[in-house]
């Protein structure tokens, strides 16, 4: 009997599918005899359910609070940013303290800093912190006060590191600085208020003095340019005024754009980790550039017309301008249409695109007639006049010449196979492709905020967004603060936890550079013009660079693989003609007669007696290359092999070294075998062997030669002293027949052309290998996935 | 982001990404809820309900998006009250869109769930702790042992198994009761 324990553990296992084979099957039919055990093992599964739900509750809850959070900091931020200007900030006074226990010295200089007697109306909240670090607070009403570590100091100007208290007063409603008796004018003119807010701090019941500025982000649901931050004052009456409005605005100072850097942040390191860190500019740039074939550009925004638009967000699937998807290219449309009983073309397309079965329901020809050549699938459109007039009037007019319509742009995950890159499958989401930092990054957008080193630091964290749209932001509004921009960027980042870079960026109130309209609009339009004319001339480049390649490759096998037929075409006529060589010579020597029959077909062992035997037996020395004695009737023949060896001086420092053997009697040069310091071959004894040594280094040539090697063999060495083409030609025309000069000569070429492709191929896939990695460099989010 | 990738974050184990941005459904589906007589944290609790109800279907390979993420979490929640409210009485008047089947499934699934809770509800810390640890966390029981300072990973075996014995003692009969 197991304990209660035991069985826990049991089932544990079964639930987790820790069982074998053997005690699932116990358990399965213990489960199935046993239908107490079976709910028990139900019950322990709810219960494991139960305890993920509670850890899942614990991740939930944090992702409530992320959330809460993130809501809240767009708020502020887009708030703050936009609308700091409404508040009204209550600077406290310096009031001496009566003395009194700690709390009521604290609401004592409260009370004196009050500019209104009914500001008891409004809490005051209290929070402990301590200035020894940076601090945020929120206040009920979501102001959000951002404290510098150190930001205090007491009476007598010494900076409090320890804990202090912040006590806070907010009216942010209309309602609440109604009654809490707070008036907004400033000078006698009514002041336009986003909210008010006071703060005083205290340690150990002392008021304290702010010596570093307190960042404040007050939240607001209206944007209201040109707001200031005003200090309320007391009057002598007793009334409120507002005071000393503070710009909020920072002028930013241009620089020489390409004086900037524009590159993602471990673009550079990358190259230098690579082995490239000391190529100048031009070369980083046009590496850089080249990969703007790799990743969309947003296409949509890049159409301006609005009939356009709506053509490619609605019809774009099935229709496409010049080519026939599964649905008519609608080029020429509008000449093809034959109206029939609605009178002209347009009343036509209205009807046909808001329901094109009720038009052929009504007996309309061409429809019908296009309907029974397509089948039919078009589905119905529901357009206000606007869109559908500038619908038909894009149908007639066509896309613009700078359209992605037109232009094709490369699809996100473009996967290019050859044989010398392999196959890498690469993608970047909505990275920032490297035409539009082309497009900005050039004396153009010089004088203008993009040219700052402030945008530089920008850039490096819009790059790690992954998200073109925000670089279009700033591209877009460059007569706005950098702040505002920051903003909307901090509302358009999809970001998870953490803090968000851009509401850091904008809460540094960075400003702008002057510029007028007419530049904003026609940077605007060149930005987009260019970035796809850069990306479409990155693609072409790429696109016919690997074509080329791959052309080369193929050219390259196929030539390869023709070489290894003809090769293997001489050495079996090689074979041939020394076999029957040495057949003759022994069938001499042995005083046989033969008919040329049947010698080549001897294949398998025979083992009867008579002249076949011999035959077998120069077989075989033919094939391995081994001195034989062949007795028969009492006479004797020697077939001899000798070992020769050639050596190169030096070999490895050419880059390629062939040994050729030449003799009358074969059908082709005979290859000699690679050995470390030459090459080694066997001659035979019936043969008389010419010698042809060739090497190259780099272009030079170099050679050598010797007539009849002594039949012994033994070792010869190849003294090479440099030659040109023609040189080598005629030596060889000297030295052997026309054929087998011939044969060499193709031999040698073809062995400068595998080096050739064998060097192509390997620096392709060294730039490969690199640019898989700067890839990574380019874009941040994106995936290089393959092999070579 | 789109249903998709959040669909794609919660299959990869990141939750808490997912979570973050379906938390941006819940003002609305809180506002409902509230509306239909839920306080503050009865709606946080349907919803965080509804959320663990996807999740697990996600996980499980059972979910397949036929409509909107909101669509159905909207559903959920509104099921989920709805059985809430009949627990204590009351019935409300609203309208599901899910099929009737997956209705019963879930309400079903959450009566039973809910039950694991209560059983759970009363271990104590330190059991819950280890058997999240362990369960969920995949924590191996000798660094359990560790972290929670078993003298040994014997110790520590023992001591899950004690609380998951005690957990199951409270589910039997709380399902006694119930039925
Ligand atoms: C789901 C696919 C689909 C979509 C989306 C679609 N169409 Fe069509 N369209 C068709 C098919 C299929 C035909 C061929 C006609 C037929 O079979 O009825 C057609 C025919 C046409 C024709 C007549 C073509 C000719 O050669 O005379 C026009 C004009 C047209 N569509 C316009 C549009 C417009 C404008 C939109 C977008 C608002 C659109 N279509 C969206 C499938 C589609």
């Amino acid at each position: 009997m197991r304990t209660e324990l035991e069985k826990i553990e049991l089932i544990e296992k079964y639930l987790l599918k820790q069982l074998d084979a053997e005690e699932l099957q116990q358990m399965e039919w213990e489960m199935e005899k046993d239908p107490s055990f079976k709910k028990e093992v139900e019950q322990q599964k709810q219960l494991m359910d139960g305890i993920n739900k509670q850890a899942f509750k614990d991740v939930s809850s944090k992702a409530y609070k992320k959330y809460k959070f993130t809501k809240k900091l767009w708020q502020w931020g887009i708030g703050g940013a936009l609308t700091v200007l409404a508040l009204g900030v209550i600077i406290p006074l310096s009031v001496n303290i009566s003395n009194g226990d700690a709390q009521n010295k604290i609401e004592n200089v409260m009370a004196a800093d009050s500019l209104s007697a009914d500001e008891t109306h409004l809490k005051i909240q209290h929070f402990s912190i301590n200035t020894a670090k940076d601090t945020v607070v929120e206040t009920d009403g979501g102001i959000v006060l951002s404290i510098p570590a150190g930001g205090f100091t007491d009476a007598d100007g010494n900076v409090i590191d320890g804990e202090i208290e912040l006590v806070v007063k907010e009216a942010l409603s209309a309602s609440e600085i109604i009654s809490a008796g707070l008036s907004t004018t400033a000078n006698g003119k009514l002041l336009e208020t986003g909210g008010m807010f006071y703060v005083n701090a205290f340690a150990n019941s002392k008021e304290l003095k702010i010596k570093k500025a307190i960042y404040a982000q007050v939240p607001t649901d209206e944007v209201k340019p040109g707001m200031m931050l005003f200090s309320g004052e007391k009057t002598a009456d007793g009334r409120i005024n507002w005071v000393n409005p503070k710009p909020l605005e920072k002028w930013l100072v241009p620089v020489e754009i390409t004086s900037l850097d524009f590159y993602p942040k471990d673009y550079e390191p990358t190259l230098a980790r690579e082995g490239y860190g000391d190529k100048n500019k031009a070369w980083k740039d046009s590496m850089y550039y080249s990969f703007a074939y790799i990743s969309n550009c947003d296409t949509s925004n890049l159409i301006n017309n609005n009939g356009e638009k709506i053509f490619k967000s609605y019809c774009s699937p099935c229709h496409d301008w010049d080519r026939r998807l599964t649905a008519p290219a609608l080029k020429g449309v509008v000449n093809r249409i034959q109206p029939g009983k609605y009178g002209d073309v347009d009343s036509w397309l209205d009807a046909f695109i808001r329901d094109n079965s009720k038009v052929r329901a009504s007996g309309d020809v061409y429809s019908n007639k296009m309907y029974a050549e397509n089948g039919g699938a078009m589905p119905q459109f529901n357009f206000s006049e606007k869109e559908m007039k500038d619908l038909i009037s894009f149908l007639h007019q066509g896309p613009s010449s700078n359209s992605p319509l037109t232009n094709k742009v490369v699809n996100i995950g473009e996967t290019y196979y050859s044989d010398s890159f392999g196959s890498v499958q690469y993608y970047t989401y909505n990275s920032i492709n490297p035409a539009k930092i082309k497009a900005i990054w050039n004396s153009k957008f010089n004088n203008t905020l993009l040219a700052t080193k402030e945008f530089e630091e920008r850039l490096k964290v819009i790059f790690n967004t992954c998200d073109y749209r925000i670089l279009d932001l700033y591209v877009d509004n460059i007569d706005k603060n950098l702040w505002e921009i920051d903003s909307m960027a901090a509302k358009k980042y999809d970001w998870y936890g953490g803090l968000n870079p851009f509401l850091e960026f904008a809460k540094r109130k960075d400003g702008k550079v002057k510029i007028n309209d007419a530049q904003v609009k026609a940077l605007s339009k060149y930005y987009r013009a260019k970035t796809l004319a850069c990306q479409q001339a990155a693609k072409e480049t790429q696109e016919k660079f690997r074509k080329e390649q791959h052309k080369l490759d193929a050219k390259y096998y196929q030539k390869s693989g023709e070489k290894v037929m003809k090769d293997y075409d001489a050495l079996n006529k090689n074979f041939n003609a020394e076999y029957e060589k040495n057949l003759d010579e022994v069938n001499k020597k042995l005083g046989i007669k033969t008919s040329r029959i049947a010698k080549l077909s001897y294949t398998t062992s025979i083992t009867n007696t008579g002249w076949n035997n011999v035959d077998k037996y120069v077989f075989e020395a033919t094939a391995t290359r081994t001195s034989t004695e062949i007795t028969y009737n009492g006479k004797t023949a020697t077939i001899t092999y000798s070992p020769i060896n050639v050596e190169v001086k030096n070999k490895s420092q050419y880059d390629r070294v062939y040994s050729y053997l030449l003799t009358e009697e074969l059908y082709s040069f005979q290859r000699m075998n690679d050995t470390t310091n030459g090459f080694k071959e066997k001659l035979n004894g019936f043969m008389t062997y010419n010698l042809a040594v060739v090497a190259y280094k780099g272009d030079s040539i170099f050679y050598f030669q010797q007539k009849a090697l002594p039949k012994e063999g033994g070792t010869t060495v190849a003294n090479l002293s440099p030659v040109t083409q023609g040189v080598l030609q005629e030596a060889l025309h000297g030295l052997t027949q026309h054929s087998k000069q011939k044969d060499i000569l193709e031999d040698l070429k073809f062995g400068v052309f595998k080096a050739e492709n064998e060097k192509r191929q390997k620096d392709n896939k060294k730039m490969e290998e690199l640019r898989m990695k700067i890839f990574l460099a380019v874009f941040p989010c994106g995936i290089a996935e393959g092999a070579h | 982001m789109s249903d998709n990738e959040i669909i794609e974050l919660i299959k990869a184990g990141r939750e808490d990404k997912a979570l973050v941005k379906l938390y941006k459904l819940y003002p609305s589906i809180q506002r409902f809820l509230m509306n239909n007589g839920a306080s503050k944290d009865e709606a946080l609790d349907v919803y965080q309900d509804a959320l663990y109800i996807l999740c697990k279907k996600v996980k499980e390979g059972y979910f397949t998006l036929s409509a909107q993420l909101s669509t159905y979490l909207y559903s959920v929640c509104k099921l989920l009250w709805k059985q809430e409210q009949a627990k204590n009485s009351k019935t409300i008047n609203i309208s599901i869109d899910l099929p009737e089947e997956e209705q019963n499934n879930i309400a079903e699934y959450e009566n039973k769930l809910t039950m694991a809770e209560q059983a759970l509800e009363n271990l104590g810390e330190k059991c819950i702790e280890i058997l999240k640890a362990f369960y969920h966390q995949g924590m191996r029981m000798e660094k359990i042992a560790q972290v929670f300072g078993f003298s040994s990973e014997k110790v520590a075996k023992n001591q899950k198994y004690k609380c998951l014995e005690r957990a199951k003692l409270k589910y039997a009969e709380l399902a006694n009761t119930n039925h």
